[in-house]
């Protein structure tokens, strides 16, 4: 099975070239937040520019982790990651952008409070798979990747494709009394 | 547990046979629902308790939450006679600022769940309506909300509900769902409820 993984295998936002611009961030109740993005060809310069925008957005939000197209306005199946130095970390990719991502094996469901850029005021608890294979199409080249991951990673990944499919942490909260008012901003 | 084993007069059920009375007088046991609303200060939660607890009264379910910065209680005791906790809580009162309500209720609490469980989150923008028009779909469709919160914040309106639908009638509800939140504007999701025990 190990076999079968393409990881990242070196792979940083340099290799866009392109340098990001940072954009605003949209909040819900904005519709694009709630529209399923469309699959996009990850060697578009579109998509390219777009990868490179997502990473440097990304950069300057203290304490993002990710951050998916439909946050910047973009209705499409594009996000980066970074969980770099969070506390929860286990498994650590690095800065990466991935297209067209889904989950393809997801296992040891696990709840956890998450917030988002795109819902500032709000927080909720939510079951997530704490281990978890991804694939995806680096923007680009459009080379093929598939990661395993797992615990706050994996739960990171599962909270943009989400955003990728229209749906934000607040369709998955646990129950009636599994959102609260965000006390702290990072 | 029938609900005709308890009549409204209060006749001691579960939870009191085999517990003697607290300063004998719960021979007779009364269920009371209590409400305390209105501006928010510390101390208040413990002013109700110590006014209840004076009374030998027995707090049993509660929820205590703070909507929009009002203080809201909500809580079910039993023992001693309405009218002795409405004149122990009329201190509270006394300043305007709280309102509290004492109600004898028939004790029923013990209904088995009659549905398949789910949870039903609505969000999109505020507008009039979106709580009213979501329920009533469970509502014709046989369902029953056992918990519920919203929030505003900005213009960002969320509904969570708990809801028990009867068996077998989640995908009609869904649809339902997704056509009224369609007219209204809004994002809906109907998900099983999580019944894991650890």
């Amino acid at each position: 099975m190990t076999a079968e993984y393409v990881g990242l295998d070196g792979w940083t936002p340099e290799a866009l070239v392109v340098p990001g611009d940072v954009r605003p961030v949209v909040s819900a109740p904005d519709p694009v937040l709630s529209r399923p993005g469309p699959e996009v060809d990850p060697t578009s310069d579109e998509v390219v520019r777009l990868a490179a925008d997502l990473v440097a957005t990304m950069r300057v939000s203290p304490g993002c982790v990710g951050l998916a197209a439909p946050q910047v306005g973009v209705s499409a199946q594009v996000f980066a990651v970074d969980v770099t130095g969070h506390p929860k970390a286990l498994t650590v990719h690095g800065t990466f952008v991935l297209c067209n991502a889904r989950v393809v094996e997801a296992s040891r469901w696990k709840a956890g409070r998450e917030g988002c850029m795109s819902v500032p005021d709000l927080t909720g608890d939510v079951k997530r798979a704490g281990r978890l294979v991804v694939e995806g199409v680096l923007p680009g080249t459009g080379r093929s990747v598939r990661l395993a991951t797992d615990g706050f990673e994996a739960r990171a990944l599962q909270h943009e494709i989400d955003h990728c499919a229209g749906l934000l942490f607040l369709d998955r909260v646990a129950g009636a009394h599994a959102i609260y008012q965000r006390k702290v901003y990072l | 547990m029938s609900r005709a084993a308890f009549p409204q007069d209060g006749r001691a059920g579960r939870g009191a046979a085999g517990r003697p009375g607290r300063a004998g007088q719960n021979v007779r046991m009364n269920e009371l629902a209590i409400t305390v609303i209105g501006r928010d200060r510390p101390g208040i939660v413990a002013d109700v308790a110590e006014a209840l607890a004076r009374l030998g009264a027995n707090l049993t379910d509660s929820t205590m939450t703070r909507l929009r910065g009002h203080f809201a209680m909500t809580l079910i005791c039993v023992g001693p006679a309405a009218a002795d906790v409405e004149a122990a809580l009329a201190p509270l009162a006394a300043d305007g600022q709280l309102l509290a309500t004492v109600r004898a209720v028939t004790r029923d609490g013990e209904a088995a769940p009659t549905g398949e469980p789910y949870v039903l989150a609505v969000h999109g923008a505020d507008r009039m309506g979106i709580v009213a028009a979501m329920t009533r779909v469970l509502a014709d469709a046989g369902g029953n909300v056992t918990d519920l919160s919203t929030r505003l914040t900005g213009s960002l309106y969320v509904v969570v509900a708990e809801v028990e639908l009867p068996p077998g009638s989640s995908d009609e509800v869904a649809g339902r769902l997704a056509r009224t939140a369609a007219e209204l504007g809004v994002g809906v999701s109907l998900r099983p409820a999580d019944t894991d025990l650890l």
